[in-house]
């Protein structure tokens, strides 16, 4: 798509058209027809159904945009909830991934079946690979578009140019080992990128904007050069699912699942949640919709001013955010915490049934970190975001709103009265340790250490508390990869592997060792190596246990007695 | 339940174990209160606890050596349905209020009843709590809650003890803890010659000695 210029829309359905390379916003009428038709499949969008204040007006126009075939009954695209995707639940989309030696043993342990893989992904293809607006049929998809892998693609950049009339790659050169350097001149913002205001109107940008130092056999040993040569590679791989004009998310997931290269992280998750179209064409106006949506909402929520606020959610989230990764400089900043209040805001008084739980707060962190460091340079938990321009920061939180609200549609009743989504997971957890360590399960049973009183936290802050940002960033890249289950059912494993990881220390320990030692665990050293050999035990245990038992099926939101009983 | 505990919380190395809940609403300095008694330390970067944090400290209250169990709770309502799984088999229960906070010392009585439905202690009236009032280094000027509201207060529900502290500047806390640790140390004594002989205990203690290899 780059480059193309204009495309011209087809009759008929294709009236809400994407002008690639021009400004949106000089077409706001295509906008409104966009919001228009997307409204037509609005039953099970999650960001209608669960937002009964949305300011967006639903007039429904039955048939007017209606995707061809069975779409009757189908949300199409990123509008489905994570219950239209429960077919593709099963599938298995993530890579084979290594297994700890000492579990080798352990029968089929990360092996998948290429065939259910593939006629599961044209399900859900089917289903969900498009954005809000528009069919996957759209004859106005252009076909040209490249699948360029590898970093040879800044020639595709050629015909972009930047707001300043100045094209993008021109002062790019070739570095000795394939990389590219990319503009660095006229930053407007100490560690703001060039490039920011492509960036702002697709993130599809970021492609073309990595950064790979020269390799000079000189000054690198051959350890590093291999090292940034399967960096190069890996990168390359996602390039080519990436710029793909229809992410192939099958493919992006199956890459995703083993960690995200930090540049490709922020495009990555958007597409993994569905919250960016996987189709190309459709991006920049959804984008625009979305996050219009968003600021809109914010403006409205806050226009009376603090007294025309919910007063209990209001004072909860403005203790919380002071109180959100102090430890972290990104979060003492007032920008920070301006932006991360009003989306906590605006998610609580649009989700009245939960409303701010606390926890949440630490949720929306990695989603800011991520976003914000698409469009900065150097170390993001140090920055100051005070000197990045508005439409920056407004287009970070809005990403950061939808994709917090899509990451919590899938864990609702973790927040709603009593919180059975997490009681369910806490039984859950003890089922399972049971089965996988009964010495162990034994022993906590023995010492009278109840599984609520130590998990309770790990479902509820989704192990936060117990990992650096950082490593929960790239556990995030794996829960997103595992589809809608991610953060409801594979976390679940993930807390068994981190919990029997400590067995041995734990059997020796009394009550209130215990407690003391689940507490604060001793990963503060704990790097991306830690992180996946946790997660493919988690993988593991999965193979081996989802399904396997009533117990550890998911029953839907309905908590019997005796599982309260914890 | 509170038979239970009995057998659990007597070891070896000390005396007694004495369980300890602290209460209050969301930011009143239960954390900080707590830091403060059992590691001598202020930090103004807490996160907020989520369920329950657990710590422990060991005292001497005379001649006896207890070791305080201290669950510091979270303070936001939609946790009070985890209530059960921390409070059963305490043996004092500390409300903390915030003095230049209103509405956190309005509901100090409801945190006090939710208590009582959830621990169920075998005898509510007598059961100890001890009201703190948490924060008297904030200046003057915005204090919300005068002392004399709050001793009316601790009056009327039973002449509970009643502290003002700063977890900032360390006034007061040993002081309120030290009484804390003797009101759970005579609740605890009172459970153990009074409640042995409810036929409804007796396998309980039975099963819980045989677990622990503890006589009791």
């Amino acid at each position: 798509m780059w480059g193309g210029g204009s495309k011209k829309p087809q009759s008929g359905p294709a009236q809400e058209m994407v002008q690639v390379g021009t400004n949106p916003i000089a077409n706001p009428k295509t906008t409104t027809l966009d919001k228009d038709t997307n409204t037509d499949r609005s039953e099970s969008s999650f960001w209608r159904s669960r937002s009964p204040q949305s300011n967006v007006s639903t007039p429904h126009r039955d048939g007017a945009y209606r995707p061809p075939a069975d779409s009757q009954t189908k949300v199409v695209g990123a509008s489905y909830s994570y219950t239209d995707m429960l077919n593709f639940e099963n599938t298995p989309s993530r890579p084979r991934t290594p297994t700890h030696s000492k579990h080798k043993s352990t029968p089929s342990g990360g092996s998948h079946s290429p065939t259910t893989a593939a006629a599961s992904y044209n399900a859900f293809m089917s289903q969900t690979d498009d954005d809000w607006g528009l069919d996957l049929n759209d004859t106005s998809i252009p076909k040209e578009t490249t699948v360029t892998g590898g970093l040879g693609s800044i020639a595709s950049m050629a015909g972009v140019t930047s707001i300043e009339g100045r094209p993008l790659g021109a002062k790019g050169s070739k570095g000795a080992g394939g990389g590219y350097e990319y503009p660095l001149a006229k930053k407007r913002t100490k560690g703001l990128k060039a490039q920011f205001e492509g960036l702002v109107r697709d993130p599809g940008n970021s492609l073309h904007m990595i950064y790979h130092p020269p390799i000079n056999t000189d000054v690198h040993s051959s350890a590093e050069i291999e090292a940034m040569n399967a960096r190069i590679s890996r990168i390359n791989r996602f390039k080519t699912v990436l710029q793909s004009s229809t992410v192939d998310l099958t493919k992006l997931r199956s890459l995703a699942w083993g960690g995200i290269p930090d540049e490709l992280r922020p495009m990555a998750w958007q597409l993994l949640l569905g919250y960016l179209p996987a189709n190309s064409d459709r991006r920049v106006t959804t984008l625009e919709r979305k996050r219009k949506e968003y600021l809109d909402s914010a403006k409205q929520a806050f226009s009376r001013g603090e007294a025309g606020m919910d007063q209990t959610i209001w004072h909860q989230i403005s203790i919380d955010i002071p109180r959100t990764n102090p430890h972290i400089p990104l979060y003492g900043h007032k920008t920070t915490q301006r932006c991360l209040e009003k989306i906590l805001y605006v998610w609580a008084i649009r989700h009245p049934a939960s409303g701010y739980v606390q926890g949440i707060n630490d949720l929306v962190t990695p989603f800011w970190q991520v976003f914000l460091s698409a469009y900065i340079e150097g170390d993001v938990e140090t920055f100051d975001p005070g000197s990045l321009p508005p439409e920056v920061l407004d287009v970070v939180s809005a990403d950061c709103f939808w994709c917090l609200t899509k990451l919590l549609d899938g864990i609702q009743d973790n927040y709603i009265h009593s919180q059975p989504g997490i009681q369910r997971q806490v039984s859950q957890l003890r089922d399972l340790v049971r089965r996988i360590d009964s010495g162990l399960a034994k022993h906590l049973n023995d010492v009278q250490v109840q599984f609520i009183q130590f998990s309770f936290r790990w479902m509820n802050c989704m192990l936060m508390r117990e990992f650096s940002v950082k490593n929960v960033i790239r556990m995030w890249d794996t829960y997103m990869s595992e589809g809608n289950s991610g953060f409801s059912e594979f976390h679940l494993y993930v807390c068994a592997a981190f919990l029997v990881k400590w067995s041995a220390e734990l059997k020796k320990m009394d009550f209130q060792e215990v407690m003391m030692f689940l507490q604060s665990l001793p990963t503060k050293e704990w790097g991306e190596k830690d992180i996946g050999l946790l997660l493919s035990e988690a993988f593991m245990w999965q193979s081996l246990y989802r399904n396997s038992s009533a117990h550890l099926r998911d029953d839907g939101t309905t908590v019997h007695n005796e599982e309260l009983n914890l | 339940m509170s038979s239970r505990k009995k057998v659990l919380l007597k070891n070896k190395n000390s005396d007694y174990k004495l369980k300890v809940i602290i209460l209050g609403d969301s930011g009143v300095g239960k954390t900080s209160l707590m830091n403060q008694y059992v590691n001598k330390k202020f930090s103004a970067s807490y996160k907020a606890t989520i369920g329950a944090d657990f710590l422990t400290k060991e005292v001497l209250v005379d001649d006896r050596l207890v070791t305080m169990q201290i669950w510091d709770t979270a303070g936001q309502e939609r946790f009070q349905s985890l209530g059960v799984a921390f409070y059963r088999g305490a043996d004092c229960c500390v409300l903390v209020y915030d003095v230049n906070n209103q509405k956190s010392f309005e509901t100090l009585d409801s945190w006090r009843d939710e208590f009582l439905i959830q621990a169920s202690p075998r005898d509510a009236d007598s059961f100890p709590f001890v009201v703190i009032g948490n924060k008297i280094d904030v200046d003057d000027g915005k204090r919300q809650v005068p002392q004399k509201r709050a001793m009316a207060f601790c009056q009327s529900k039973g002449s509970l003890p009643y502290f003002e502290t700063s977890a900032k500047e360390a006034i007061n806390v040993e002081q309120a803890f030290e009484v804390i640790a003797r009101h759970a140390l005579a609740q605890e004594e009172a459970e153990e010659y009074s409640g042995d002989f409810g036929a409804s205990t007796i396998v309980d203690i039975g099963a819980d000695a045989d677990r622990d290899g503890c006589a009791c």
